[in-house]
């Protein structure tokens, strides 16, 4: 099962601070990836990097979310994966964004009022109880909830949703 | 009425009550979306083939969007009310009011006047008077709003008129969750004529059921509950004991409805329960019973302001290529009758 997405809310919606960003993996949507280098004639698809605590405080945090179409029938939300090697949708954040995930899209146990951060060498987002001043980016969990469906489309998905807070 | 509206008016019933429909829910359904694309289509002027679909010129086309959106609204509006009066009808009093218009509703009390004896050659004895309850409704916006990304509708991952219909049902559920909470919440524990709580007592109910009654005037009252809520009013445990009291019609009826008929001569109505949005978590407690007289004033006050907004972005307009609808409206729920009536929360 993939990682679900719901945009809450979304400056980026309405401004168009939107990029196109390609891995050499496969990408969940939920992932929060920082920005490469251009890929080779390329004028608009960058390749994706992974956040590193030598460099949380400088770069900037996208979030992944392509539309999820899946070409083979009987798909749903929950069997997308963007695909490695193909331009995937990813959002500049700004504070007061509101994005809801599904908790496997995120590592540890999140809980309302307290954050979820950046983690070296991995595209999810980690909870943590403080905020921490070395990330650049930071949301704070509003709710815990249910989105979607997992398994064989009866048992609801366990989802966090947060408000960007540093961006 | 539009032939639109009028299809989706049976179509929302099909919902509750698939055997009313000509058809199965899903071929009603599809018909209906048809015909939704037939008037959008013929209305802009453009040549209608049977199946047609929603392509993206259609959808972008301004007339086949403008009447699209239009219809969808109408039949909206046209459900919401219609789908609220049927659960909670003999409850609510729904008003209408203009945008910006405060709503005042005055009731008269419940109380009679004393009369007294006297002498002979008398008529200097003490004046009364009654005085009359007011509440004003002071509506609040609610909104929701939903979104759908162009690439999945265009691929026929998902029905967007699904979504217009989810939305107008959503504001149903939420306004009925208004209109109980008021209800629930009404009394508070220094109320002890009119509010009971506790395990079942067939005294306690039928005395409150009379008291209700006396105070309106001698009116047939009935008690509302949810199934749960009814089967407890039972005077003895489960279906056999004290088997000299319960006929074999009772016992029917009690296994057919999951509740009697009539306890005691106060008739039980049973309102239908829902489910707190997106939870498994019950709507309505299922130790609430309420006993109301018949044909007086509705206790819940539910006043409207304005219209129902409802407004889709056009195509393009997000950066993300998102759609998004939403739709508003204002409202607010509070308790005020001339008449009484009585709650029983039974554990």
């Amino acid at each position: 099962m993939s990682v679900m997405v719901r945009l809450d809310k979304c400056q980026a919606i309405y401004g168009g601070n939107i990029t196109s960003v390609q891995s050499a993996g496969d990408l969940e949507n939920g992932s929060f990836v920082n920005l490469g280098g251009l890929i080779s004639g390329q004028t608009d698809v960058y390749e994706t990097a992974t956040p590193s605590s030598t460099n949380f405080d400088v770069e900037e945090v996208l979030l992944v979310y392509t539309p999820e179409v899946n070409y083979e029938p009987g798909k749903t939300l929950k069997d997308f994966t963007n695909l490695a090697d193909q331009p995937s949708r990813a959002y500049h954040l700004s504070v007061g964004d509101v994005i809801t995930i599904t908790d496997d899209g995120l590592t540890g146990t999140t809980v309302v009022s307290e954050y979820v951060i950046p983690a070296t060498g991995s595209f999810n987002l980690v909870a943590a109880s403080s905020l921490g001043t070395t990330t650049r980016m930071g949301g704070k969990v509003i709710e815990k909830g249910y989105f979607g469906y997992s398994g064989s489309g009866y048992s609801k998905t366990a989802c966090t949703t947060f408000r960007v807070v540093k961006a | 009425m539009d032939a639109i509206v009028q299809m989706a008016l049976k179509l929302f019933e099909g919902t509750r009550n698939p055997d009313a429909l000509k058809f199965s829910y899903d071929e009603s359904n599809q018909i209906f979306t048809d015909k939704l694309i037939k008037d959008s289509v013929e209305y802009a002027g453009l040549p209608y083939t049977a199946g047609m679909k929603m392509d993206y010129s259609l959808y972008t086309h301004p007339l086949v969007q403008h009447k699209l959106f239009n219809l969808i609204g109408a039949a909206i509006d046209a459900i919401l009310p219609k789908l609220l009066t049927n659960q909670f009808d003999s409850f609510i009093d729904v008003r209408n009011m203009a945008w910006g218009d405060k709503l005042s509703i005055e009731v008269t009390s419940s109380d009679i006047f004393a009369v007294t004896k006297v002498s002979q050659g008398n008529v200097n004895v003490r004046r009364q008077k009654l005085d009359r309850r007011a509440i004003n409704l002071t509506p609040i916006m609610r909104e929701v709003r939903v979104y759908e990304d162009l690439y999945r509708l265009l691929a026929g991952r998902m029905a967007w008129g699904d979504y217009a219909q989810k939305v107008a049902l959503s504001f149903v559920n939420a306004i009925q969750t208004d209109v109980y909470t008021a209800l629930y919440d009404s009394y508070d524990g220094t109320e002890s004529t009119y509010f009971a709580t506790g395990s079942f007592s067939s005294t306690t109910f039928t005395t409150m059921a009379e008291h209700v009654k006396a105070a309106n005037g001698g009116v047939p009252v009935v008690a509302w509950g949810t199934k749960l809520a009814l089967a407890k009013v039972n005077a003895h445990t489960g279906y056999t004991a004290y088997p000299g009291l319960n006929s074999q019609n009772m016992l029917d009826e009690y296994n057919t409805m999951g509740f009697y008929g009539k306890f005691q001569g106060t008739t039980l109505l049973q309102i239908d329960q829902a489910h707190v949005a997106n939870t498994d978590t019950f709507a309505i407690s299922d130790s609430f019973i309420i006993v109301t007289p018949m044909g007086v004033d509705k206790p819940v006050k539910l006043g409207f302001e304005g219209n129902t907004i409802i407004t889709e972005n056009s195509l393009n307009k997000n950066a993300d290529q998102s759609l998004e609808y939403t739709m508003q409206k204002m409202w607010d729920t509070q308790i005020l009758t001339a008449g009484r009536y009585g709650i029983y929360r039974v554990s």
